[in-house]
């Protein structure tokens, strides 16, 4: 009897499998990305009371405005973008403060991570579900939506926009044109953030100075992963890390090309680094490099932040990183946590045969850029708010507040200088999630980031090669997804030996034959002095 | 109407109404059944059939502002298929896809069988069900996991069994990003990942064989292993046969979630596979006809494999339907 039950349990879960897999095969394949597709709408559920609360402050008699938000011209506005760290809507000062100011009810909703943020748009924007406003994600994404029709184009209403524009400067407009016309808002310019950063306690230890040219880094980086710096009595070290070829992007910049597929003027001219014949020179050096056997075996297979945890848990001495995500406050603790010893100093580019740069910066690159939809044409009433709030966040009282948070509680005003209060570092983390059309870069960091303010000097202060991708678009028949991982696992062979450097016009023609890469280079070009460079 | 009459009627012109009727009749008398059959048959037409009309797309241009029906025709008809069929990658992305999917066919379908036997013969009771449970588990693991679990012990910089290696004097081997180890790894973390949940459904068709062919193959002195190989195995040999031809059906379904997570530019020549490219060719870049191409491509493929399958295992007098 009890065999029976048993069986029965059995032929249940047995039953259920079956159903499960007959119901998996005759399945769509295509669909799969679909399911997420209803998350964003959830995330600021319940907060309708917020806008009121905070227009009673005001003494505006707003108490019943929740619901619609109709009656009281709180208009409901979605904003999606990537981002992290956002408080709830009860905690959001921020949002309170904006919702008072321009009579809205915003709903924000961050995605921490960039593919996912890419998907969720890819199928909000399928399924017509549009934000009101939305970052977009790169140049080749702002192509694929104007193409699709997806976008309003702002042109006609750069008059309405007249505070964003004085705040992103007329020039960083350029960046989101598209065949003549403004289809997103840039950010206000930012400045490059990455360097090597070395440990110093290591160069000490080995009696080594801070390498200067690439023969010296060559000898470094070998000798960290070799001499034990960390004295553990194990050759458990690694000499370089990073994340893919970026890796590596000062060596690049030592001879004078930028990292792979980039263009830049060199000498009056338009380049891209794949045909610079300087690169081939490059590659035969990292590939020494790599020799050594002190490169981080696994730069190819770090994503994320791998090479940071690799860097704080001490196993790498030298790290191509950004100053945030080793010099920040939490950072630096946990590096003293590991070991209280471990000093890390940024190190200017090696010197090589082509100059000394430190890797590529891309002019027409921004830190995000916000597109609204088309189908919010119809609605004025809403397309106003939108303009209301990207003008706000540009003009003087709304960016000092969504640079720094609420005046009097997270900074004071001496004059024109921004006093930053013991709450600011405490609470206003956040801010930057609103920074919709980007701040004055370095007046913002020196004062939200005191502490580390020589590192932004430093990096800023760089010389880089400035290359020009940012502004391009793919022409039709070129597939980029093809071309990039034909180049990336080519350029690959050649560093680790798998491929003879002499090979590499062997690679470009095979590029140029079976990846459509001559239309990509000829349309690239011609976009490229249509707008100026290279002629 | 009544049962035909013997006598042919020469008002009634159709010769088929007695057909028809006898049709008509069964679905009446069956009625209870028709409509416990009515939602599962709604649900299939809804969730299934329906949606297929979608799959237009793959012959469209198809713009997201312009809905389904109005995007314009692709011309020619086939260009998706045609990019598809003639990117650069095309064969190694089947043979990637063929191969990795085989592999994990082959060598998942043994496992899970020798545990069930296992944990059938198995008779302390406890020891049983925790294995069990401890085998089980790990389907319920997401494909991040696993790979956090992989990479803290397969890395080459800092894995714990290459850290084994080296000090016993042995060089670090690069398992995820290498060519000649990926394809294992990705093999045998799937068997690892569903050996216990495998094993579930062939423990229930174990003990769903009648237990007196056990008791008479005692009687005739049969030992352990004898009863395996004449009873056991035979008597779940329908259910292994029907689990084949079922993921015959996926076989262009290499798993895409965990080679997403677990691939690397290095490995792209093994590891690449049809959904992974779709992904980044179709899905990431909003050409949302060249994905429906290929999934079109894939099920049809799959339906082929499953009907040929079924064919030749009815030949060996096993088939599904």
């Amino acid at each position: 009897m009890r065999r029976m039950k048993i069986v029965s349990v059995m032929l249940a879960v047995f039953m259920l499998s079956c159903s499960v897999l007959a119901g998996c095969s005759s399945g769509n394949s295509s669909n799969g990305e679909a399911s997420d597709a209803n998350k964003p709408a959830n995330a600021a559920a319940g907060n309708a009371n917020q806008p009121a609360d905070a227009a009673a402050d005001n003494g505006a008699p707003a108490k019943d405005a929740e619901g619609s938000g109709a009656s009281a011209g709180a208009v409901k506005l979605d904003i999606i973008e990537t981002g992290n760290n956002l408080p709830t809507p009860d905690k959001d000062f921020i949002k309170q403060a904006i919702d008072k100011a321009i009579q809205t009810d915003l709903n924000l909703t961050v995605y921490a991570s960039g593919d996912d943020y890419k998907n969720q748009l890819n199928v909000r924007m399928a399924s017509g579900n549009f934000p009101d406003l939305f970052q977009v994600p790169d140049r080749a994404a702002l192509k694929q939506f104007v193409d699709q029709g997806l976008l309003l184009d702002l042109t006609p209403y750069m008059d309405k926009l007249q505070d964003v524009k004085g705040f992103i400067g007329d020039e960083s407009l350029k960046k989101t044109t598209m065949g003549g016309d403004v289809y997103a808002i840039p950010k206000a310019p930012n400045i490059p953030y990455n360097t090597y950063w070395i440990r110093k306690d290591w160069l000490d230890k080995l009696g080594l100075q801070p390498p200067s040219t690439i023969d010296e880094f060559l000898n470094v980086t070998k000798a960290f992963a070799e001499q034990d710096p960390d004295g553990n009595g194990k050759k458990d070290t690694i000499g370089l890390t990073g994340s893919k070829f970026s890796t590596f992007a000062p060596i690049f910049g030592a001879f004078g090309v930028g990292d792979p597929n980039t263009f830049y003027v060199k000498e009056g001219k338009l380049v891209n680094s794949l045909y610079d014949p300087a690169m081939k020179d490059a590659l035969a050096f990292i590939k020494k490099l790599i020799d050594t056997g002190a490169v981080d075996p696994e730069i190819m297979a770090n994503t994320g932040l791998q090479h940071q945890e690799k860097a704080i848990k001490g196993q790498a001495g030298i790290v191509w990183i950004d100053w945030p995500n080793l010099s920040k406050d939490q950072f630096t603790e946990q590096i003293k946590k590991v070991n209280p010893n471990a000093d890390w100093i940024q190190l200017a580019p090696p010197k090589g045969p082509g100059g000394q740069y430190d890797g590529p910066f891309d002019a027409g690159g921004t830190s995000g850029m916000y597109a609204i939809p088309k189908a919010l044409e119809n609605d004025k009433e809403k397309l106003q708010k939108v303009f209301d709030l990207l003008n706000y966040v540009s003009g003087t009282d709304g960016s000092q507040l969504v640079q720094f948070g609420i005046k009097g509680t997270h900074f004071n005003l001496e004059g024109d200088k921004v006093v930053p209060t013991d709450l600011m570092g405490k609470e206003a983390g956040f801010t930057w999630l609103y920074q919709f059309t980007g701040r004055p870069e370095m007046a913002y960091l020196q004062t939200k980031f005191a502490p580390q303010s020589k590192y932004i000097e430093f990096a800023n202060s760089q010389p880089r090669i400035q290359i020009l991708n940012g502004f391009l678009s793919n022409p039709d028949g070129y597939n980029p997804a093809d071309a990039t991982r034909f180049i990336e696992e080519e350029f690959v062979k050649f560093i680790y030996g798998k491929n003879p450097i002499a090979g590499y016009d062997a690679f470009l023609k095979t590029l140029e034959a079976s990846m459509n890469f001559k239309t990509y280079m000829d349309a690239s070009t011609k976009q490229l002095e249509d707008l100026g460079y290279g002629k | 109407m009544n049962r035909r009459t013997s006598v042919p009627s020469a008002h009634d012109p159709a010769a088929q109404p007695g057909v028809l009727s006898a049709f008509g009749r069964s679905i009446w008398r069956y009625k209870a059944f028709y409509v416990m059959l009515l939602p599962g048959l709604l649900y299939y037409i809804v969730f299934k059939y329906i949606p297929m009309y979608g799959v237009i797309i793959a012959f469209k241009n198809y713009n997201l502002m312009e809905g389904i029906w109005s995007s314009p025709w692709a011309s020619p008809w086939n260009k998706h298929f045609l990019t598809f069929f003639e990117s650069p990658y095309f064969s190694q992305l089947l043979t990637n896809t063929f191969l990795i999917s085989v592999y994990k066919l082959i060598f998942g379908m043994v496992p899970p069988i020798a545990m069930a036997l296992l944990l059938n013969e198995c008779r302390i009771k406890w020891f049983r069900s925790l294995i069990q449970t401890l085998t089980y588990m790990p389907h319920f693991l997401s494909w991040v996991i696993i790979y956090g679990i992989l990479l803290a012990l397969l890395s080459q910089s800092s894995g714990l069994l290459n850290r084994w290696l080296e000090d016993a004097g042995g060089t670090a081997i690069p398992f995820l990003t290498s060519t000649s180890y990926f394809r294992s790894i990705l093999v045998g973390s799937e068997i690892w990942q569903n050996l216990g949940w495998g094993a579930i459904i062939y423990l229930a068709a174990i003990a769903g064989i009648d237990p007196t062919l056990y008791e008479a193959a005692r009687v005739d002195g049969a030992s352990r292993m004898r009863m395996i190989w004449h009873v056991t195995l035979p008597g779940i040999r329908t259910v292994v046969i029907m689990l084949l031809i079922l993921n015959l059906g996926h076989i262009l379904d290499a798993g895409f979630e965990q080679i997403y997570i677990m691939y690397n530019v290095q490995v792209y020549a093994v590891a690449d596979i049809l959904d992974t490219w779709v992904f980044r060719t179709g899905l990431q870049q909003l050409n949302f006809s060249l994905a429906s191409a290929v999934g079109l491509f894939k099920a049809a493929i799959g339906l082929i494999l499953v009907l040929g399958s079924n064919k030749l295992a009815k030949r060996w007098g096993e088939g599904i339907w």
